[in-house]
């Protein structure tokens, strides 16, 4: 039965691993060669490539065919970003709005953990204060950005406090989910050992919440890069959100997609981190 | 509410006695003061779980109603030290009920329940529980699960938890399994590390809750014996619920059988220890408590 199912390429040595005297459990290398096929050739990597060649060559067709005033091949936008990269001008747009979108993640982050733990920690708290995130939630932060310059004018602060509303609630809120859902046996468990409050929540519920926050952290990353964009194009002109607006006004459209692709990657990069360190915590996920 | 005399570092007392035949004896027996001149002075049939016309209620309300179920009670019967106590019982008994309460993770609506003369308050690691599903923590390696006991309640210095981890997974057979995390495990290898990490507090009783109710029935009989094993070279009070009659009545001293949240049966079984689980299921003594608990059950 299980013989059938081995692969022909498969080298005869692996039929010892069927002998019934070896043990039903080994540890076995995989060789470097391997691991490294495995990691690089899966056949849907191959795929991807192939779409996004087929995309690129696309849009560099319809590219070259459409007026430079509306439209950009990705060649023209290559050399548009080596232009900016070599006057320093990318390098600091991109370190404007870095600044702003990481001040205002890790505020959502740290506010929106300690809050969301208080609500599902003080039950009377959380029950409270619920209704009011909740309202909080749907409102479009947008609509409060006119209220931000009177506040704060058009510095770094009010870009760091739209970055943070927009994804503050989503941290917020996963957290508080994860603290509400945390499995009664683990609790009850800690609490069976005469564990101390401080205990069960360092040792019980902040570890079975760590998936939550995560979930919220990612989704948090992505909108704040939204929050990001929307600040730097809607008040305070600068970083990239410039870089887009004033070179879409003097129709330098392959310009406009290097601000697009550099705020994109941003994103994916934020996400990618979140997800690293994601991987590192939860360890025993895999 | 600690329990200083548990960090007794065992190996230390054991090594007077370190010899041939006692050493595995006195190597899994952490031995507490209190245990020690329990055993010295012969004192048996002593009391140590007592309770006093408990009752425990539950309210769920159904919009303009509410339901209350009488989940328990009243109850009154006491166990007796190093006593092996079964609580039999159909699914809806009361048994999670009752053994939450002497755990003291739920409050009576009425009476007490006194633990060494004491009223119970709350949990505590003199009452270490097993839970039906494992209740591992997913996020720590067996080594860590077993251990967490002796961190949350400060029973043992870094040294001192680590050699009693190690000797407790070699007890339940999981010696090279430390490094695991409980998803890894079958079923029946995480209740074992559910028992190791009950027993690594020392508890002076042993409360379980169906503990091998979710594994297959050869599993349960081989992990039935396992426990025996253990519980022999170290025994302790241990309240265990089961809903099979074989299981109660191959482990047990006493058998409480529970219908409808009162005892309905309070059975003596004195049947011959070391038991061997294979051989007492043809005991005729054995054949015919099973038929009479069959009946009231
Ligand atoms: N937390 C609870 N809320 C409401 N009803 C409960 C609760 N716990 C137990 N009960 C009820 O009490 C009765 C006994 O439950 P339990 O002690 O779990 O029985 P067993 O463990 O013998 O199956 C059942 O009818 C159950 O529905
Ligand atoms: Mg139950």
């Amino acid at each position: 039965m299980v013989r059938a199912r081995t692969r022909r390429s498969e080298p005869a040595a692996h039929n010892e691993l069927f002998d019934p005297a070896t043990p039903r459990t080994q540890t076995r290398v995989i060789p470097v060669r391997l691991r490294l096929r495995r990691a690089l050739a899966p056949r849907d990597r191959a795929l991807q490539l192939a779409l996004l060649v087929t995309a690129l060559a696309a849009w560099e067709f319809f590219g070259r065919r459409a007026s430079n005033f509306t439209f950009a091949p990705p060649s023209r936008v290559a050399t548009a970003a080596r232009e900016m990269i070599e006057s320093g001008e990318l390098q600091d747009a991109v370190t404007e709005s870095l600044v702003a979108l990481l001040l205002g993640f890790t505020l959502a982050a740290v506010i929106g953990i300690s809050v969301g733990y208080a609500m599902g920690w003080w039950r009377t708290f959380g029950r409270t204060l619920n209704p009011f995130v909740s309202a909080l939630y749907v409102v479009p932060i947008a609509t409060l950005v006119p209220a931000m310059i009177v506040w704060f004018g058009l510095g770094l602060t009010p870009r760091v406090i739209v970055i943070m509303l927009f994804a503050l609630f989503e941290i917020l809120l996963n957290a508080y989910a994860g603290v509400k859902n945390v499995d009664p046996h683990v609790i009850d468990v800690a609490r069976t050992f005469g564990a101390s409050r401080l205990d069960l929540l360092r040792k019980a519920v902040f570890p079975a919440t760590l998936p939550f926050v995560f979930v919220g952290l990612r989704i948090g990353a992505s909108r704040a890069v939204k929050g990001m964009v929307l600040a730097e194009m809607l008040f305070a002109v600068t970083g990239l959100g410039r870089v887009i607006i004033e070179n879409a006004s003097t129709f330098r459209m392959d310009r406009v997609f290097v601000g697009v692709i550099a705020v994109s990657l941003m994103g994916v990069i934020l996400s990618a981190a979140v997800q690293a360190t994601e991987r590192r915590v939860m360890r025993w996920r895999d | 509410m600690q329990n200083p005399d548990v960090e007794v570092p065992v190996s230390e007392n054991a090594h007077a006695a370190d010899q041939e035949e006692g050493d595995e004896l006195r190597r899994v027996r952490f031995p507490t003061v209190f245990a020690v001149a329990r055993r010295a002075n012969g004192v048996k049939d002593q009391t140590v779980i007592e309770l006093r016309e408990l009752c425990r209620t539950f309210v769920v309300q159904r919009g303009r109603e509410e339901i209350v179920t009488r989940a328990l009670g009243p109850i009154t019967l006491s166990i007796a030290d190093l006593q092996f106590v079964g609580i039999l019982g159909r699914s809806g008994s009361g048994k999670t009920t009752l053994l939450r309460l002497i755990a003291g993770l739920v409050q009576p609506t009425a009476g007490d329940v006194l633990v060494d003369g004491q009223r119970v308050r709350g949990p505590g690691p003199d009452r270490a529980v097993v839970f039906q599903q494992s209740a591992l923590y997913p996020w720590r390696t067996v080594e860590a699960n077993v251990r967490l006991g002796l961190e949350l309640s400060r029973l043992a210095k870094k040294g001192t938890a680590d050699e009693i981890v190690h000797r407790l997974l070699d007890l339940v057979g999981l010696g090279d399994f430390g490094g695991y995390y409980p998803n890894q495990l079958s079923g029946g290898m995480q209740q074992r590390v559910g028992l190791a990490r009950a027993l690594a507090v020392s508890p002076r009783h042993l409360l379980m809750d169906e503990p091998f109710g979710s594994v297959d029935a050869i599993l349960r009989r081989e992990l039935g014996a396992e426990l025996l094993r253990i519980w022999e070279l170290d025994r302790r009070t241990v309240v265990f619920i089961t809903h099979s009659v074989e299981e109660a009545l191959t482990l047990s001293d006493r058998v409480i059988v529970l219908k409808d949240g009162l005892v309905a049966d309070d059975v003596t079984i004195n049947l011959p220890r070391p038991r061997d689980p294979e051989a007492i299921s043809d005991d005729p003594a054995f054949l015919q408590l099973r038929r009479s608990l069959l009946t009231t059950l």
